[in-house]
């Protein structure tokens, strides 16, 4: 937190290698975000810029009561709510196939004592987890990616989001519910 | 399945509430206690426990994703696009943009005490420099100046008209007058 703020003083003083810094160290936790956020592994590639664009045109109007890391997440949140207006009609229903199967080709499966039978289980888990996702409402979406994927706090998530505390357990409580109900084929009894 | 776990029976509505803290390890051990003694009697409820933690647990493990190997690349490139544009776009607007914030940066609590002396130190400053000043002077009442500097040049004038050999009666009505708005006895001593 403390090399954030002192990273973000040297970038408002226009220090370029600075906001490089906070690049390298955000990229991959927003573009994780925003890939599960949005269909095509592209358009998640460009809002992860876009997101860095803004972040360097406005880091003068970046005060410290917020995390650096909240603030990024709330740009790259209000990104992907503009995105899903834009593409109303096809965000959330489809899946960017081609993208993920070589996705799938390329996942390692963490606990896995060679077990042809339960890799095949845990990849077509996978990837039931991550469709059950996308058609998830973008409002239980993003909670539940922020906080079981990123681990960020509730109090953190409510600022990103911009509702009480209240709402993001009801809305993370509900996600899990949906995600569960969706999976249940494949879960234990 | 669902619907045996949508079946509720006493206690699986509290139950089911501390469910996620439960999954956060955020209960208290009251709390926990409380749970755990529900779920070994309910059966539906359980199984949407252990259901919810294999969920929760699959969505911890999902892998992360990274960007592409050109993505500093293509960023460092816009932002040079954007650099490019900056002097004309930035100047007015952005420092327009920037007031509110620096002022509530001002205004943040950590800082009213800075904020507060730097005021009291100016206004103390202030009225130190301030000159000593003494009662107002009333402003005499002045005697009509611009009425004399237009008398004098009439009554010279009308003298002149009175002294025409011509003798006109309508200058000596005129001198006449000007003798009622105080040079009364200089026109008389001109007309003689």
């Amino acid at each position: 937190m403390h090399a954030d703020l002192t990273l973000v003083r040297r970038a408002q003083a226009n220090d370029r290698a600075a906001f490089n810094e906070i690049v390298l160290r955000y990229k991959s936790k927003v573009y994780n975000f925003i890939a599960r956020m949005v269909p095509s592994a592209q358009d998640a590639e460009d809002l992860t810029q876009e997101t860095f664009v803004r972040a360097y045109l406005s880091i003068r109007s970046f005060q410290s009561r917020a995390s650096l890391n909240t603030w990024l997440f709330r740009i790259a949140t209000n990104l992907c709510i503009d995105y899903s207006r834009k593409n109303k009609k096809t965000a959330g229903l489809t899946t960017s196939l081609s993208a993920d199967s070589d996705e799938d080709d390329e996942r390692e499966i963490p606990d896995a004592v060679y077990d042809p039978q339960r890799i095949l289980l845990n990849k077509e888990l996978g990837a039931q987890l991550e469709q059950a996702l996308l058609e998830l409402p973008e409002k239980l979406r993003t909670v539940v990616l922020l906080y079981d994927i990123e681990g960020l706090p509730y109090d953190e998530i409510a600022s990103i989001v911009g509702v009480p505390l209240g709402t993001v357990k009801s809305r993370l409580f509900n996600a899990r519910t949906a995600l569960r109900q969706r999976l249940s084929p494949y879960l234990v009894a | 399945m669902s619907t045996r776990l949508n079946e509720n029976g006493p206690g699986c509505g509290p139950a089911r509430e501390l469910l996620n803290g439960f999954l956060d390890n955020r209960l208290s051990a009251r709390q926990t206690w409380v749970l755990e003694k529900h779920l070994a009697d309910c059966p539906a409820c359980a199984q949407l426990a252990r259901q919810m933690e294999q969920t929760v647990s699959l969505l911890r493990q999902l892998d992360r994703r990274d960007t592409s190997d050109f993505f500093m690349a293509n960023l460092h490139a816009r932002l040079d696009a954007e650099e490019a544009a900056s002097p004309a776009r930035r100047s007015p607007i952005a420092a327009i943009r920037e007031w509110p914030t620096l002022f509530l940066e001002t205004l943040d609590a950590r800082r009213w005490p800075a904020v507060g002396l730097g005021l009291a130190l100016t206004a103390l400053v202030a009225l130190l420099l301030m000159p000593q000043q003494g009662p107002v002077p009333v402003p005499e009442t002045q005697p009509a100046a611009p009425q004399a500097s237009i008398n004098q040049p009439l009554r010279r004038n009308v003298a002149l008209s009175a002294a025409n050999p011509l003798d006109d009666p309508a200058a000596a009505n005129l001198l006449a007058n000007v003798g009622e708005s105080g040079g009364a006895t200089d026109a008389e001593q001109t007309q003689d």
